[in-house]
């Protein structure tokens, strides 16, 4: 029985050898399976290439390209630094206004200084003197004209005092009265600014009224020793 | 010379067995490391299929199982048989594949247990007499082989199919996700149904009986 039983077994296990054998998959059959293999491999890397990534993913790289991110980017504060102080410059030099209260001939009858040298004060009871020949000559004439009116001021001045801060101007510059981040500056056609001092500007040029002070234009009287006094001047700046 | 330089380099590079290529497989999905896998067990995959099915349909599942494979590749852990775990793939492939064609019919293993006449002897007069004369040259042919297998149930086709693979009890137990036990009754009846069929072909007892011929498509059909 157990003979015949290892018989039957036996016999069995070889026919389904040899039938393996006989019917093995065909060549063809597996290259189809490997080209399937390869195409869906493709596919799915195309679909999920992302995910797969993204499994893989690795810090190092991030911090590598962050310090070299970093490395790069601290210089370029630098010159953002610079250009934004060229943009807006600190503190320039400070041009002090010279604002001569002496000039103010406040026992005259007729007080002529501080109207001259700035725009209308609000002084009640002052007389605003009237410059138009000067506002409508040229910059030659007007400092001629301004220098006359110095000399003129020296001879009627009574005492020492009032000497003071009474100088010759040799140049004379346009400039435009321009307020920026509060503070007001007097800007030249060459865009070069001067600051001008606060108090100077609270007191007189705006207390002025004057329905557009930023758009405002001066003649800038100065020479070796500074700006000796600014007069307002109606014609729009002409600069070339 | 070339054994030698052969033996050396296989020395250097030792080649992966099936648990290492597959493991490597999973974690790193390149084609080329699955090909040896479909190389070494493409052949075994497609006897299973085609002791269940036919040559066109074993071909589609074993390209299908392959494709699982590939998806399911996160799901093989170390220590597991390389084997079996394709075999379980292959035969939920198949499965799924006969229930999607509505031929799925796994008859239970009691109903073959009281198999009528007529299914013992499924065979067709053709294979019957392929048998006897294959008796007489003492040896099956490879028809008659197939015939033979052919006209077990599916559920006893299975397991002595597996069993004919070289797994264990246990290791079909696993693959079909059935008990010990109902495995041992499965391959039992298949053994004696198998062996009625030897003992019907030296009696010849079929011969004169008008059957209907019921073959192994056409039970899945």
């Amino acid at each position: 029985m157990s003979a015949n039983h290892s018989e039957f077994e036996h016999s069995l296990q070889s026919a389904y050898q040899r039938y393996k054998a006989k019917h093995r998959l065909d060549a063809a059959s597996k290259e189809r399976i490997m080209a399937r293999i390869e195409s869906t491999t493709d596919a799915h890397q195309l679909q999920h290439g992302y995910l797969s990534r993204y499994r893989r993913f690795s810090y190092i790289k991030p911090a590598i390209i962050s310090c070299i991110a970093l490395v790069l980017i601290l210089p370029l504060f630098n010159v953002l630094k610079e250009q934004t102080e060229r943009i807006k410059p600190g503190q320039s030099s400070v041009v002090d206004v010279t604002y001569e209260e002496n000039l103010i001939a406040t026992n005259s009858e007729q007080p002529v200084r501080l109207a001259l040298t700035l725009p209308p004060l609000p002084m009640n009871g002052v007389p605003d003197i009237s410059f138009s020949e000067v506002a409508t000559s040229t910059p030659e004439q007007k400092l001629l004209s301004f220098n006359q009116l110095v000399e003129n001021l020296k001879q009627e001045a009574q005492s020492a005092t009032q000497l003071v801060g009474l100088d010759f101007a040799d140049e004379i510059r346009q400039g435009r009265l321009v307020q920026l981040d509060g503070d007001w500056f007097i800007e030249f056609c060459n865009e070069q600014r001067q600051l001008l001092r606060s108090g100077v500007i609270e007191q007189s040029l705006l207390a002025s009224k004057a329905a557009d002070q930023s758009n405002m234009t001066f003649d800038v009287y100065s020479n070796q020793n500074g700006v000796i006094a600014l007069l307002q001047n109606t014609q729009p700046l002409m600069c070339d | 010379m070339t054994k030698i330089s052969s033996l050396i380099k296989g020395w250097l590079n030792p080649a992966l067995d099936a648990e290492q290529q597959m493991l490597a497989y999973s974690h790193n999905p390149e084609p080329a490391l699955l090909n040896p896998l479909v190389e070494q067990f493409s052949d075994d995959l497609y006897h299973f299929l085609l002791a269940q099915s036919d040559v066109a349909m074993a071909e589609e599942i074993l390209q299908l199982t392959w494709l699982k494979v590939m998806e399911k590749r996160q799901g093989f852990t170390e220590g597991n048989s390389v084997k079996s775990w394709l075999f379980t793939i292959a035969r939920n492939t198949l499965i799924d594949e006969l229930r999607r064609s509505q031929r799925w019919d796994f008859s239970d293993i009691d109903d073959a247990q009281n198999a009528s006449f007529a299914e013992q002897c499924s065979l067709s007069h053709k294979s019957v007499e392929q048998l006897h004369n294959d008796r007489e040259q003492q040896k099956l042919s490879d028809e008659s082989f197939r015939a033979l297998i052919h006209s077990l149930p599916l559920a006893q086709r299975e397991a002595i199919v597996l069993q004919l693979e070289g797994f264990s009890i246990v290791d079909i137990a696993i693959i079909t996700s059935e008990k010990t036990e109902t495995i041992k009754s499965r391959l039992r009846y298949a053994r004696q149904s198998l062996k009625k069929q030897f003992e019907r072909i030296n009696d010849n007892q079929c011969r004169d009986n008008h059957y209907v011929p019921v073959s192994g498509q056409e039970y899945l059909s």
